[in-house]
């Protein structure tokens, strides 16, 4: 994971292997931003270099899948925390570029068996491809075989037309679609079959909404194959794989075995012979019916109340069971209860909607969506909203939901959305934290491949936390980082925070925001967090970061009451920060230790000014004892001198 | 020392002759009158520095014995030599150099007495000023170490 720039930006050099140029900019190759790289190394072969920003979350297991039908992800490195993906050329141009002309025959050696193959293999290893669409296909030259781009390398069914999307996903918005099912793969297979078998895209030239209200209206096989040639043995196959119920599409065993003119039977979708009127539009079958009360909320709540609905269900359809469930749906239209979490009129349309068709996404505070994709949704309304207030509502739809599981629960939804409700408050219990945190963390903690979405950085696409503290370490500048801004709110923003504190957690580093609420500057718990990561992630110097951490951190040195121990403790800072250890950085004044015994000290110290005060009070008082003591001792000495006069008088008289 | 200040104390109170003090003056005065008297003439630089000085206790008499006993030495000597011949001892107590000596020596061993003194007190001062100027200095060390701030102290 050497990240060595080369001499000039427009080269990458990555792994010490893999020059990517990113000068040459190739086509869109499965959804991302590509580019031309070469092996450095004897083989001297050329790959696709993709920039996956916010790839699947289990890109991990798509790295290692490998199928015939499907480009494999060579190698993926990272240069300077942003993930890079090493793929082979595809066989051929895409099929966006040239349909073609299939017969059956080569539709079904080429395309139906081999994707049956692949899609048989993706779901034993329970996962989903959600990216057949002509663009993401590619046929060799003068073959009649396709593969398909690489797998995960895009958040699930995100860059997938609506035209190639089964109803249960194509109401959501692209982010909002999830990982959805192998259903969906064979929804998407049928119409890629469709439209080769055609030479063309069924329903060109029509708008999403008109394809919606089209496929809504009569059916999608219906929608798709009206007025169209499609060939005769391949009529049953394809009504049964864009069937609108998932549970009449084949399954890839079914698909594998496939013979031509195989026949597959289809249970009829037997529309009301009398439409019921809804915002005016007139609605044949219950999955429209749910379809349009997602649009016309107010009308549907008016004719769920007046019993239309039920009746309608009941007289026109047959449909007793599904009629006395929204009964009792519309029966909890009581008057509102006062201080009730939950509106009940937008929880009555959410079940209602479920009930009317199982297959459907959650339909809650005004938009289709799937439980589990509210994470990737998050991350799409922060990178690029749609509407200005798209990141408040995707904010507050997911902390509803993950505070408030067992309202849903015991709105008796379909199990799939029910899994993923409880999946997501599983998820948020994990991660034991609360409001803005949590929701913030969330797309951090589902996905480990997300790059950090602060709006400084998202550009460079850093996924590892490495990468985003080198990143800082060369961006905290005077002018990157103003002093009062660093002052106000450290060294991250929100979305940084989350971000290694996300990795930090998995990495099984207990919650640092802790330190947040124990009061700390938010500086200084900034960089308790980056040491953190530093210690775990990467031990390469962030000098500039501690250097610009020095002048507030000597700040925090007033603490320390020995002026000595302060002078040696600034130049242990001043060491540190060069050396860019951010751990041994604020151990330095992080200290409670070395603090209590400087307090100790400290305390003594006064203790002995105070001692030393008293003995200079004293003085005068001692003077009159201290005059005796010398008068004493005056005459003691007098006393000896006088003494050894008289012996030297004796001596000289007698012995002289 | 402190012996020395309670013989003081007592010889305040009264000269401090016991009665064996007159036997031993009446035994020496019948038998070696001569040499009772130098003793006498030359212990009377005492008995005026007594009465003359108020500050003159046991102690400081005892000072002044010893320097006035070494002039004694000599006369006393000589008569016993002389076998307390009167005429000697006279000649003894009424030569000049040996009256000035004595009174010079009286005077030698106040003058040392109180220079001594003097000299303690200048030197116990000198010491108690050395003292007070180190515990302030200790005092301005500890106080710039643990009492103040950095304020104005450039960033390194």
């Amino acid at each position: 994971m050497a990240d060595i720039q080369a001499d000039n930006s427009q080269e990458l050099l990555i792994a010490e292997r893999y020059l990517i140029s990113l000068e040459h900019k190739q086509p869109d190759f499965g959804g991302c931003a590509t580019y031309g790289a070469q092996d450095m190394t004897a083989s001297g072969a050329s790959y696709l270099a993709l920039a996956p920003f916010a790839p699947s979350p289990r890109l991990s297991e798509f790295m290692l899948f490998r199928h015939e039908s499907a480009i494999p992800i060579q190698t993926h490195e990272y240069c300077q925390g942003a993930l890079w993906l090493l793929c082979p050329h595809p066989p051929g141009p895409s099929l966006a570029e040239n349909l073609g002309l299939w017969t059956e025959s080569q539709l079904i050696d080429g395309v139906i068996r081999p994707f049956a193959g692949l899609l048989q293999k993706l779901e034993a290893a329970s996962l989903t491809c959600r990216s057949i669409r002509p663009d993401n296909m590619f046929v060799g030259q003068g073959l009649h075989k396709v593969v398909l781009g690489p797998l995960g390398v895009t958040a699930p069914a995100e860059k997938q037309p609506v035209l190639f999307e089964p109803l249960s996903s194509a109401v959501c918005r692209p982010s909002a679609r999830g990982e959805g099912t192998t259903g969906c793969d064979i929804f998407s297979l049928g119409v890629i079959i469709l439209a080769l078998a055609l030479g063309k895209l069924p329903l060109e030239g029509l708008s999403d909404a008109d394809i919606l209200k089209r496929r809504f209206e009569i059916g999608t096989p219906a929608a798709y194959m009206q007025d169209q040639k499609v060939p005769v043995g391949l009529r049953s196959l394809l009504t049964a794989m864009l069937a609108d119920d998932p549970l009449n599409r084949p399954s890839p065993r079914d698909l594998v075995t496939i013979a031509p003119s195989k026949v597959f039977t289809v249970r009829p979708v037997v529309p009301a012979r009398i439409p019921l009127m809804i915002g005016g539009n007139a609605v044949h079958t219950p999955q429209a019916l749910a379809w349009y009360a997602g649009r016309y909320p107010a009308e549907f709540s008016a004719l769920l109340q007046r019993k239309v609905v039920s009746n309608w269900l009941h007289r026109e359809l047959e449909l007793s069971v599904m009629s006395s469930l929204i009964e009792q749906a519309s029966a909890s239209f009581l008057p509102a209860g006062g201080s009730k979490a939950v509106d009940p009129a937008t929880m009555v349309i959410t079940h209602a909607i479920s009930v009317l068709d199982p297959a459907a996404p959650m339909f809650w505070g005004g938009i289709w969506f799937w439980p589990e994709a509210l994470p990737q949704m998050l991350v799409q309304a922060i990178v690029q909203p749609v509407t200005p207030d798209d990141e408040r509502m995707v904010r507050n739809i997911l902390s509803f939901m993950v505070g408030n599981a067992e309202a849903f629960m015991s709105a008796h939804l379909p199990s799939r959305q029910e899994r993923q409700i409880t999946a997501l408050s599983a998820a948020a219990r994990r991660m034991a934290l609360k409001g803005a945190e949590l929701v913030r963390r969330f797309p951090y903690e589902r996905n480990s491949y997300l790059p950090c979405l602060s709006k400084k950085c998202v550009d460079v696409r850093i996924s590892l936390p490495e990468g985003l503290l080198r990143w800082l370490n060369h961006h905290v500048g005077i002018e990157d980082l103003p002093d009062d801004i660093l002052a106000r709110s450290g060294f991250l923003d929100e979305q940084m925070r989350s971000f290694l504190e996300a990795h930090c957690a998995r990495q099984g580093i207990i919650p640092l925001s802790q330190s947040k609420k124990a009061g700390l500057p938010g500086w200084l718990a900034d960089l308790t967090l980056l040491a953190a990561a530093q210690r775990k992630f990467d031990n390469a110097p962030l000098s500039f970061l501690a250097q610009r951490a020095v002048p507030l951190l000597e700040a925090e040195l007033r603490q320390w009451r020995s002026k000595t121990s302060r002078a040696r403790r600034r130049v242990r800072l001043g060491k540190a920060a060069e050396n860019g250890n951010l751990g041994t950085f604020l151990a330095t004044v992080n200290d409670p230790t070395g603090l209590r015994l400087d307090q100790r000290q400290a305390q003594e110290a006064e203790a002995e000014i105070s001692n030393l005060m008293r003995v200079l009070d004293e003085a005068p008082d001692r003077k009159a004892a201290n005059d005796r003591e010398a008068r004493n001792s005056g005459e003691f000495f007098s006393l000896l001198t006088g003494i050894a006069v008289a012996m030297a008088s004796i001596w000289l008289e007698f012995c002289q | 020392m402190a012996s020395a200040r309670s013989v003081g104390a007592e010889t305040l109170r009264a000269p401090g002759f016991r009665w064996w003090h007159g036997i031993v003056i009446g035994l020496m005065l019948s038998y070696v009158p001569g040499s009772l008297l130098v003793a006498g003439v030359l212990l009377l630089p005492m008995v005026a520095l007594r009465l003359f000085d108020p500050n003159a206790d046991g102690q400081r008499l005892m000072i002044v014995l010893f320097y006035v006993g070494a002039v004694m030495v000599r006369p006393l000597h000589e008569a016993w030599a002389a076998n307390g011949d009167w005429e000697t001892c006279i000649a003894q107590i009424t030569q000049p150099v040996t009256l000035a000596l004595d009174w010079l020596a009286a005077g030698a061993a106040w003058l040392v007495a109180e220079a001594s003194a003097i000299g303690g007190r200048l030197w116990n001062a000198e010491v108690a000023r050395r003292e007070r100027k180190s515990i302030e200095k200790r005092i301005a060390y500890l106080q710039d170490e643990w009492l103040s701030s950095d304020e104005g102290v450039p960033a390194s």
